[in-house]
């Protein structure tokens, strides 16, 4: 019985592990978006300054989460969000409104896309 | 380049390097850990599942030491879950005997009292010529004298011959036959193994008696010294000091 126990508790460990490391990445991203949500209305607004601002309380967010980032999240993938995040930054610090429209839509891809390879779905899975 | 960036790139490389040593390490001891708790099964004749496990861990341990951008974790949780599934399924085969047919299925007899069962053979899909080179892998060349063969699950072949076949034991020809005993192996390549000079029931005085005896000025000097139960002594000395 000992290893039925053993493998049976070992399962559940993971399966809580995935859970939470799902949830996290979900309130992550959500946190992420509050602000880029607020940057990118500011931007169609013209306000830059203000946008800028958002948009570096967005990455000061992910850059908090950066242990977790490295454990749980491919690094290619966050690297790419990063790279989002700094293109976006540049369009917004010079003042191109359309490339910031092209860049928010890149940033909000790339971070969806993380969310959802954590999440359990038939899409996830195949 | 200037050497600031060059003298970057090259610690960069080195940390990557690093890395990759580090995580090689960490996968080797957690597969270690995970083979001793899962016991001696997976090491001798493998069932199915264990066959499986282990081919599928052997390609999954190498996937967080080659790629290390993804995270070890990662790497390592397929490991762990395939070793807790085989932990429940040998746990579970071990109760239920229909789980076990099941899954390992049954042994398959494909020789009885002299003959091959030609329906086994076929759907066991066993040629011919691998029920003779199983066979003379047991010293067996005529097939006749085979009483029973059997296929086991884990795609061994036993055999057993007629009992007029197989070598006379001691008690059939009325003979005494001596019992060497339990061999203790009491001198591993130098170091004395205290405890089981304790179990062969000799102490340290009657091993300085024996290396004395030929000619050994200490244990150091020894390869193996191995005791049986009759008191009979297998004296290896080393053969360069």
């Amino acid at each position: 019985m000992r290893n039925l126990y053993l493998g049976v508790a070992t399962l559940l460990v993971i399966g809580a592990v995935s859970f939470w490391s799902s949830c996290r990445v979900d309130g992550l991203v959500d946190s992420m978006s509050a602000h880029i949500d607020i940057a990118e209305s500011r931007s169609l607004e013209g306000d830059f300054e203000g946008a800028t601002d958002n948009l570096r309380a967005a990455f000061g967010i992910w850059m908090r989460d950066e242990q977790f980032r490295q454990l749980f999240i491919r690094h290619p993938d966050a690297e790419r969000a990063t790279e989002a995040y700094c293109e976006l930054l540049g369009a917004l610090l010079s003042g191109d409104s359309g490339r910031a429209e092209g860049c928010f839509l890149r940033l909000r891809a790339q971070l969806e896309d993380i969310r959802e390879m954590e999440r359990i779905t038939l899409a996830s899975v195949l | 380049m200037p050497f600031c960036a060059y003298y970057a790139q090259n610690e960069r490389e080195a940390e990557r390097l690093g890395v990759t040593v580090i995580r090689t390490v960490v996968v080797f001891a957690a597969l270690i850990l995970l083979m001793r708790v899962m016991g001696k099964r997976e090491l001798g004749e493998m069932q199915l599942s264990d066959l499986i496990v282990s081919v599928l861990i052997a390609n999954l341990a190498a996937l967080p030491i080659q790629d290390i951008d993804m995270p070890l974790i990662n790497g390592v949780i397929p490991i762990v879950v395939l070793f807790a599934c085989e932990m429940i399924i040998s746990d579970a085969t071990l109760r239920s005997v229909k789980l076990r047919a099941l899954l390992y299925g049954k042994p398959c007899m494909l020789i009885k009292d002299g003959k091959i069962i030609q329906s086994h053979m076929r759907s066991c899909r066993f040629t011919i010529d691998e029920l003779t080179e199983e066979l003379r892998g047991k010293s067996i060349t005529d097939i006749s004298t085979v009483k029973y063969a059997v296929l086991e699950t884990d795609g061994t072949l036993n055999a057993v011959q007629y009992e007029s076949e197989q070598p006379a034991t001691a008690r059939q020809l009325g003979v005494q036959a001596q019992a060497l005993g339990y061999p203790y192996t009491v001198i591993d390549n130098g170091r004395v193994l205290s405890h089981n000079l304790r179990l062969s029931g000799h102490d340290m005085n009657w091993l300085d008696k024996q290396l004395k005896a030929r000619g050994a000025s200490s244990p150091q000097d020894v390869y193996a010294l191995i005791v049986y139960g009759t008191g009979e002594v297998y004296y290896a000395a080393k053969e360069d000091k």
